[in-house]
């Protein structure tokens, strides 16, 4: 591979996986959301 | 009735999202786009497009579901009507039901293309038999005619579309969840199988011709004239709408069923960059590596060029698979199996908002509104299998897996935004978030969003058969406007077809012009009827 297309391919899937791993690790570490469940009287 | 559930867990939530957003498209039409449109320098305009209409389009389309799902909404019309006290607001809603019964009718066919082929692989059938032969037996294209009924394509839809119902008829978490949390490891477990059997393919694996590292390579080496085109901008936002699975319906379906004070933005952000990873991490490392490691980098580059992702997954890789003797009816059962669960999560997507508009709105039983989703996608995608040959299956997926998509869009962006209003809109995004969203998003959702879609929608009207420069000069110099085939006019206006007549002038039989504007027409009164059950189901209730 060329040195530009390496570089391009790096780049993009960092901020892919970054954000990717960042974000569905915040999700899986999150507690419960203590608020009920909605219910008919809420609406 | 649909407004007692919810979903399990977080992770389901975002992994049945995902499974929504993830489909074909991921591993079939980005690698060829990417390839078509200035390689690495595709992912510019990509990413641009990302956040500034992709990330916000997800924020919003998940606070629209999230609101509408308070009031027990869980389809676009009822969302959409809470939006504001505008009657048009309901009806701009009916695209979310029609789109989604729409493509499923098409997409469940694609889906059924993997199962067949899935078996197929299994059974040896590639080994002894061309899989372009196969497919144009399989789908009727190797009769002389418009219509057909190809009995085995037939058989593997219903199967299909049996399999979707059945889920969807176990309802939210018992089906849709169950199936997202196992579908989305088994889909990401193949994509990294293939994609590391592909890229290890070296001079010692018979039929290899060449390192597959140039076909990524070619995926990925950027040409800085494409950042200039705006067809590449054109192609790579498009592909954003299509990828993400936004202007559809299903991603505010889903997001109704969440609690009041959950965190919906980061959800629809995990959501949203895992599908960019299966896309661009997997999706760019999968069929062209593989192509090019057994056709060649000059072959694949002109099949990147002259045909679509589905014929070049479905045709020609299980062809190229055949070079790996014993492995071959893994390497295909791997794919298609892969091609099959990443279909199938995106079409109980389309399902759920059909079947949660009958049962909230027209209070219909979960069984029946599943029924009557069966029947209705089956009616229509009986016209996609046998009108194929005719183009109807090109139709449907042109005006509702892309136009209607970009129109929903563009409504739904500036009814959040200007009707329902920032403050209010933003409230709601933030509301129950731990993540800290950028305010800037703040600003990108009331202007650059609607914006940016609007000039999307403009430039696929009138996209040009040349370069916009060019078609430019060609109207100052008095020649009109140079129409390409597939821009939205041109599609309308038949350009670039022998004859536009309905029937051959000296056979009198019928064209596939007539069978293309048939199925536009067919198109329009399933809108007309889901905008007439809308308009009865608030009749109902404004009665009762």
């Amino acid at each position: 591979m060329t040195a530009s297309a390496l570089a391009m391919m790096i780049a993009t899937w960092t901020v892919v996986l970054g954000f990717t791993i960042t974000t569905f690790v915040a999700v899986v570490r999150r507690k419960p959301n203590e608020s009920p469940p909605r219910d008919s009287a809420e609406r | 009735m649909s407004s007692g559930e919810s979903w399990r867990s977080r992770v389901g939530l975002v992994l049945a999202m995902a499974g929504n957003a993830v489909g074909l498209g991921n591993f079939l039409r980005f690698p060829t786009l990417a390839a078509q449109n200035g390689g690495g320098a595709f992912l510019v305009p990509y990413l641009v497009s990302f956040v500034l209409m992709g990330i916000p389009l997800l924020y919003v389309e998940w606070a629209i579901g999230r609101h509408g799902g308070a009031f027990g909404h869980h389809s676009a019309p009822g969302q959409m009507d809470r939006l504001g006290n505008r009657a048009w607001l309901k009806y701009l809603g009916a695209f979310g039901v029609f789109t989604n019964l729409a493509v499923a009718a098409f997409y469940v066919y694609i889906e059924s293309w993997a199962l067949s082929c899935a078996f197929h692989s299994v059974v040896g059938t590639f080994s002894r038999r061309a899989p372009g032969e196969f497919r144009a037996s399989y789908l009727g294209l190797d009769r002389d005619a418009l219509a057909v009924f190809p009995v085995e394509a037939a058989f593997w839809y219903v199967l299909t579309l049996g399999i979707n119902v059945a889920v969807l008829g176990r309802g939210l978490t018992g089906g849709i969840e169950r199936v997202a949390r196992i579908g989305m490891p088994l889909l990401l477990g193949c994509a990294v199988l293939l994609a590391i059997r592909g890229l290890t393919l070296g001079p010692g694996d018979p039929g290899v011709v060449e390192s597959p590292l140039r076909g990524l390579n070619f995926v990925w080496e950027p040409h800085a004239s494409g950042l200039l085109d705006p067809t590449t901008w054109l192609a790579a936002a498009g592909q954003i709408f299509f990828t993400l699975s936004v202007g559809m319906g299903s991603i505010q379906c889903y997001a109704s069923y969440v609690k009041r004070d959950e965190d919906i933005a980061l959800g629809a952000s995990a959501a949203g960059w895992m599908n960019e990873a299966v896309e661009v991490v997997l999706g760019g490392s999968i069929v062209i590596p593989i192509a090019t490691a057994y056709l060649g980098l000059e072959a694949t580059r002109a099949m990147a060029s002259g045909v679509d992702g589905y014929s070049l997954g479905f045709a020609s890789l299980p062809s190229l698979f055949s070079n790996m003797g014993a492995l071959a009816p893994v390497a295909g059962l791997l794919w298609f199996a892969l091609l099959f669960f990443a279909g199938v999560t995106s079409s109980l997507a389309m399902g759920q908002p059909v079947m949660a508009f009958l049962q909230d709105e027209m209070g219909v039983s979960r069984g029946k509104s599943a029924a009557a989703f069966c029947a209705a996608t089956l009616l229509l995608g009986a016209v996609c299998v046998a009108l194929y040959p005719g183009g109807a299956f090109g139709e449907f997926d042109f005006w509702t897996g892309t136009f209607v998509l970009v129109l929903f869009a563009l409504g739904e962006s500036i009814a959040f935004g200007w009707v329902f209003g920032i403050e209010r809109g933003w409230a709601e995004i933030t509301r129950g978030a731990e993540m800290r969203v950028p305010r800037f998003f703040r600003f990108v959702i009331r202007w650059v969003t609607p914006a940016f879609i609007a000039v999307i929608f403009l430039g696929s009207l009138v996209q040009p058969a040349v370069g916009w420069g060019a078609a430019f000069d060609s109207l100052a110099a008095g020649d009109g406007w140079p129409l390409a085939p597939g821009s939205v006019l041109g599609r309308l206006l038949h350009v670039g077809a022998s004859d536009a007549s309905w029937f051959d002038a000296t056979t009198g039989a019928p064209t596939r012009v007539l069978v293309e504007d048939a199925t536009r027409l067919l198109l329009l009164l399933v809108f007309v009827a889901t905008c007439w059950l809308v308009r009865i189901a608030w009749k109902r209730k404004a009665a009762a």
